[in-house]
């Protein structure tokens, strides 16, 4: 099965912070013809947490189509990279409580001033 | 046209800071074109600087300078216009060594963008010191909220900037943007009317405007890395309030006769000393 190999860092950048990467990478991998993507993460020195959902996201979606499937591997990713896609991946498994309860105090301008003098 | 006084900051805390941004924004109209005159000015900091030069861009309004210090250093850092490419990015870091110039990240540039972001990101991490095991804890916080105003601000740009203060061995960062805020963000998307200070409460507790169950982390993880992980202070301003974690006491401050169009995120943390492990605190 024919395999294409994506390198991120000259792709994208060697840090992939934004969600809206995982599209740029969509429309680069729609237009592969291959079954089997590498998305290799050599030289990447961090993922952000939202760019590591949107491509896990991507790479369920690519391979539970029923036309033009495609399976997406991560490869070549540092410890950093590696954790991050980990926590990610962990959460939409066994998603932590998301919504807490924040019991935050609500003060006027005037606090800051007071802040500033204390 | 309206002539704004920027006053000059009788220090350089964060509350004060605040309190300076809110005076010069003070009855400032929507979108009103005004000069700021900065002539009294003689220290700035990102979370005034940042602000206006977003405000300038969008309103074409214009400003005054008259200390000299001031005004070179503004020249330095790239105020009002910023840079939006690597290349210009790259001429304006060869002015000095403490600080990551004004940055403007525009959404269509995709790729281009997380260029710039990437060196941004790596400037503020050589600045810090390049102590080995912080970059996760550096770069996490300006990429979770740089991708938060490409996902939710409804305007193509964003606005970053970072000053060293070496002498008192902390960063401080800002981040910027012109959209819809919070408030509006809830009530377009998910049809419920909050105030501002009710607002930034509900995205501080997870609540995402998207239907995703797995979107709204990125906020509240991004506070817990600067000020558990990196012991750092903390800003959030959008429209008419703004959330205040100093020393991790957290407060929402009401600011009457004040409108910021979009979200203001400023921080400050100190210059990490030692390796920071920061999975605890992104959940």
């Amino acid at each position: 099965m024919k395999t294409v190999k994506i390198v991120i860092a000259k792709k994208l950048a060697p840090i992939v912070g934004s969600r809206d990467v995982a599209y740029s990478l969509k429309s680069l991998i729609e237009k592969i013809h291959a079954r089997v993507i590498d998305l290799d993460f050599q030289d990447v020195e961090f993922v952000s947490r939202s760019a590591a959902h949107e491509l896990l996201v991507l790479k369920e979606k690519l391979n539970k189509r029923l036309f033009w499937k495609k399976a997406i591997n991560f490869i070549n990713a540092n410890d950093n990279v590696a954790d991050m896609f980990r926590i990610v991946a962990a959460n939409r498994a066994f998603p932590k409580q998301k919504e807490i309860e924040l019991d935050i105090q609500k003060v006027d301008v005037n606090y800051l001033s007071k802040l500033i003098a204390s | 046209m309206k002539e704004i006084i920027i006053p000059n900051n009788r220090s350089d805390a964060i509350p004060q800071q605040l309190l300076t941004l809110y005076s010069s924004f003070k009855n400032v109209g929507k979108g009103e074109k005004v000069n700021f005159n900065l002539e009294e000015v003689n220290w700035v900091f990102p979370l005034i600087i940042l602000p206006l030069s977003a405000y300038i861009y969008f309103t074409g309004s214009s400003f005054t300078l008259g200390n000299f210090a001031v005004k070179s250093y503004l020249d330095t850092i790239g105020f009002p216009k910023g840079v939006d490419t690597v290349s210009m990015f790259e001429q304006q870091l060869q002015k000095g060594k403490n600080f990551v110039p004004i940055s403007i990240l525009k959404k269509q540039a995709r790729e281009q963008r997380e260029r710039l972001e990437t060196i941004f990101l790596e400037m503020i991490y050589k600045i810090l010191g390049n102590t080995k095991g912080t970059e996760n804890a550096i770069y996490y916080p300006v990429a979770e909220f740089v991708s938060n105003i490409f996902d939710h601000s409804k305007k193509d740009e964003g606005f970053v900037f970072g000053q060293l203060y070496q002498s008192k061995n902390f960063l401080d960062m800002c981040i910027v943007d012109n959209g819809r805020g919070l408030s509006t963000a809830y009530k377009e998307e998910n049809k419920i009317i909050l105030s501002d200070e009710e607002a930034i409460k509900k995205a501080l507790e997870g609540y995402s405007t998207k239907p995703d169950k797995e979107r709204g982390y990125g906020i509240r993880t991004s506070i817990r890395v600067v000020c558990e992980a990196l012991k750092g202070g903390f800003v959030l301003l959008s429209g008419s309030a703004a959330f205040l974690s100093i020393e991790n006491k957290k407060t929402i401050v009401s600011l009457p006769n004040f409108y910021w169009q979009g979200v203001i995120i400023a921080y400050r943390i100190p210059k990490p000393m030692y390796p920071i492990n920061i999975t605890p605190y992104i959940e």
